[in-house]
């Protein structure tokens, strides 16, 4: 079950919050391009991003993906016929509206997998049940070593019973100790190395090409 | 090693961290089921909906659904599908789930089994999965993989039934839960 971590360079450039933020800035402007060539090559650009981010990409299942959606897109005739196979008939318009949805939710999965950090705090109640989920799965990780898939059933219920209340007691001995500034940490807090690299591309790509 | 203890969740009752430790499983389950070769692209086991399931006959409405926003909320920030059509597809369909069992246990009370519930839960994830498959991503031409989806529903909910039956039987980590859920003040 280890998976080795890779670096997340990232996180060098932008806190989780401004990461976040500036993601869901670029996504208006992605869905705005309507040109094939220049949403392939933006979904491509994001694809390198997720890589920089320390995140694995199944290329397989989004080729897959897109295909599929061009595919259910191409059953419905749109346009002049491309070509004819047999009774299928490739129309212009059903392809071209199937890739761009296609590669459309594609590279919004991949500008999600970039801008997104595990250690994004969500606010109120839910953030707060978040902090204190992430604390127990974090320690689920940390023992599941001790879950075999012989005694599968067996193994999880004696780890997971291990963990029941485990937070509060595990307040009455240990003190969180918040990290300190940095120069380091100061600039990453807004992310605007960040903001021009995620946001700005396809803003530019609908501003050039309308 | 030390644990980071974040600060906010300190106030939180005893309830909810029940509902904390739940929503961790789901997690936990999430990350396993990477793990699981899939026979279809789309075909998703759905582990992480197991935890929900064992919590159905304990949880309060409201603890309920605050499961429901860890599972969905965590996932969609550790997978990093959080502003994603993933994300909308797993609110939809893990909502629908979650009304559908918690209408089924209602009216059914014990005389369903936790195999039933999971069946009907499953079969409303993928409907509404199915519908929104259709409107946002497929178009109408989609409707010739309803069968599939629908089939790949079902199974997945009957696995995970037999999970839950056999898992909530003989375990003491679920009665130890329950019972630490019903002696904490809301």
């Amino acid at each position: 079950m280890t998976r080795k971590k890779r670096r997340d360079y990232i996180s060098a450039l932008a806190a989780p919050a401004p990461r976040f933020l500036f993601g869901l800035a670029a996504l208006p402007g992605f869905f705005l391009v309507d040109r094939l060539l220049f949403l392939v090559l933006l979904v491509l650009y994001y694809g390198a991003w997720v890589l920089a981010a320390g995140k694995r990409i199944q290329w397989g299942y989004f080729i897959f993906f897109t295909v599929s959606v061009t595919f259910f897109h191409l059953l419905t005739p749109l346009g002049r016929v491309i070509v004819e196979i047999g009774m299928f008939k490739i129309t212009e318009g059903a392809l071209r509206s199937g890739l761009l949805r296609g590669l459309g939710l594609t590279g919004m999965v991949f500008i999600s997998l970039a801008s997104i950090h595990p250690a994004l705090k969500i606010p109120g109640l839910p953030g707060d049940l978040l902090g204190r989920c992430f604390y127990y799965f974090d320690r689920i990780l940390e023992e599941k070593h001790k879950i075999t898939w012989k005694n599968f059933f067996a193994s999880l219920d004696t780890l997971l019973l291990s963990q029941v209340n485990a937070y509060n007691k595990a307040l009455k001995t240990d003190i969180a100790v918040p990290k300190t500034g940095s120069l380091r940490a100061a600039f990453c807090q807004f992310g605007l190395i960040w903001g021009i690299i995620c946001t700005l591309p396809p803003w530019l790509v609908w501003i050039l090409t309308r | 090693m030390k644990k980071r203890m974040p600060g906010p969740t300190r106030g939180l009752s005893s309830r909810r961290d029940t509902v904390a430790l739940l929503g961790a499983l789901c997690l936990f389950l999430s990350a396993l089921e990477y793990l699981v070769p899939k026979p279809l692209p789309f075909f998703r086991l759905g582990l992480s909906n197991l935890p929900i399931l064992l919590g159905l006959p304990f949880l309060s409405p409201g603890d309920l659904i605050l499961l429901l926003i860890l599972k969905v909320l965590g996932q969609g920030l550790i997978n990093g599908t959080l502003v994603s059509h993933v994300f909308l597809f797993s609110l939809a369909g893990s909502s629908a789930s979650l009304g559908v069992m918690a209408f089924v246990r209602y009216v059914g009370k014990d005389r369903v089994s936790m195999v039933g519930v999971s069946l009907a839960g499953a079969m409303a994830s993928s409907l509404v999965q199915l519908f929104l498959a259709i409107v946002l991503v497929f178009g109408q031409s989609a409707v010739v993989i309803a069968p599939l989806a629908l089939g790949s529903g079902w199974i997945s909910g009957l696995i995970i039934g037999i999970f839950a039956e056999r898992f909530a039987r003989s375990s003491q980590f679920l009665a130890a839960l329950k019972s630490h859920y019903r002696d904490s003040p809301p």
